[in-house]
């Protein structure tokens, strides 16, 4: 079965992208088949990875029927990780974009067309919990919430948390949080650290993983690669998303396997 | 460092209840009792009871007011400003193209994205509908004007009478039908073009 995490945050300029793209990356050399969906329709992971804002097909020319679904997904270096990505959307085309997105059925289909055979399907959203955002949870099993470690952020979480639950009860009962994951975290600085403080008293759902602020996230956009590509030696970061990738993976187990209901039936040793 | 007013906010409080909610697996220290029963304080909010912009809705167009009212009135327009006219008229509908038809059915001013022969064609398309619709009102009823589905877009326009018994008609081509309202300031300018 395929498990499709959404990569999602109520605030911009968090890291969602970055975090997506570098999980997909981990996971897949993880040995996971991993497939990472662009939902953005800015094309935050195109903008990362090539060098033209239409380099690739995908997504938008799917929901147009305009390619085949094993058309869309273009295949990376990695053997185990493949892209869809927003495709060569024109920007004045946005609204018309997300409304197809947000009707009932669309993304979860779509996404049925082109995920089989792969293990988990990572999607990269918008900031902010509106349509496609929204679209996004209504098609996944698990929310990850990308939660950058300052007062802002912190201040509007809830807005997310609200989003999730609702589309939970509401929408798509599949839908669990995978985890909260502080980003962008400053371990020097008193009030990086005193959000933190109140994160991981008071919220449930918080990841060991955490994810600092570092240069090390701006080099690698520079040369559109994901850190782990990077060349030299392994960095720290690109270790901390090999630990997020498990910590993910774990939590998806766990959460899984929670979910299924007890049987009742006795087993047969012999 | 820590804030000592947000530390309070019902904000931080709901959203640490909503997690435990959401992953009652991971249960932490602090008790959400009092956020569990906190009111939501949110506004239900329905497109369709929204009691803004059905007006403009209605008369099909949806225009930054700021941007485009002060130039409602044309201002006066010489015997040779047919063009400044249809620019006008683009600014106001945010049509791509517009422009005037004589009594004998000839395109004699046009501006915007068509072609003159595009023109001609969209042109004999808008003096049929306008012929047909002329049957429509009664005696003393202004001349209609006329919206058609064309190509994805709207192709609007009307006929205003001239001193010679003859009529003028200006067409509008774009994204949107015509407001009633913006037909009666493109009609006065146009009439008072016509007039000299």
């Amino acid at each position: 079965m395929t498990t499709r995490i959404c990569i999602t945050s109520q605030k911009g300029g968090v890291g969602k992208t970055t975090v997506s793209l570098n999980l997909a990356v981990a996971l897949a050399e993880r040995n996971r088949r991993t497939l990472l969906v662009d939902l953005d329709p800015q094309g935050g992971i195109g903008l990362s990875l090539a060098r033209g804002d239409t380099a690739f097909g995908g997504l938008a020319e799917l929901l147009m029927g305009e390619i085949e679904p094993k058309q869309a997904v273009t295949p990376t270096k990695l053997d185990t990780l493949s892209m869809l990505t927003r495709g060569r959307l024109d920007p004045v085309d946005y609204c018309e974009y997300e409304q197809a997105l947000f009707q009932p059925g669309t993304l979860a289909e779509a996404l049925a067309g082109v995920e089989e055979g792969f293990d988990y399907v990572i999607v990269d959203t918008p900031a902010g919990v509106g349509m496609v955002t929204r679209a996004a949870l209504r098609a996944s099993h698990f929310a990850l919430l990308v939660f950058q470690a300052e007062s802002l952020t912190l201040r509007s979480v809830s807005q997310a948390l609200r989003v999730i639950e609702h589309v939970q009860s509401n929408e798509n009962p599949a839908l669990q949080l995978a985890g909260i994951l502080p980003t962008m975290v400053e371990k020097h600085k008193d009030n990086s650290l005193a959000v933190l403080g109140d994160l991981w008293s008071g919220f449930s759902g918080v990841l060991d993983t955490a994810i600092p602020r570092a240069e090390i996230f701006a080099e690698a956009s520079r040369k559109g690669l994901p850190v782990a590509f990077l060349g030299g030696r392994p960095s720290p970061e690109a270790r901390r998303f090999d630990m997020l990738a498990a910590e993910v993976e774990n939590t998806v187990l766990r959460l899984t396997k929670t979910k299924e209901p007890e049987s009742n039936e006795e087993r047969q040793l012999l | 460092m820590k804030n000592a007013n947000f530390s309070e906010s019902p904000d931080l409080k709901q959203a640490a209840a909503l997690s435990r909610r959401l992953r009652p697996d991971e249960h932490t220290g602090q008790s959400g009792g009092e956020a569990e029963s906190a009111p939501a304080t949110y506004t239900g909010f329905r497109a369709t009871g929204v009691k803004y912009g059905s007006r403009l809705a209605e008369s099909g167009t949806d225009i930054a007011p700021g941007l485009v009212e002060p130039d409602l009135h044309a201002g006066d327009y010489g015997p040779d400003s047919w063009e400044s006219l249809l620019r006008w008229t683009l600014q106001l509908t945010n049509a791509h193209s517009a422009f005037l038809i004589d009594g004998q059915g000839l395109v004699v001013t046009a501006v915007g994205e068509l072609g003159a022969e595009e023109a001609e064609a969209v042109g004999a398309r808008l003096l049929g509908a306008l012929s047909q619709a002329a049957h429509l009102p009664e005696n003393g009823a202004p001349l209609p004007t006329v919206c058609i589905g064309l190509n994805g877009s709207w192709l609007n326009g009307f006929s205003v009478p001239t001193a010679d018994d003859t009529t003028l008609t200006l067409g509008a081509y774009g994204e949107a039908p015509l407001a009633d309202r913006l037909r009666k300031h493109i009609e006065g300018a146009l009439s008072k073009l016509i007039a000299g």
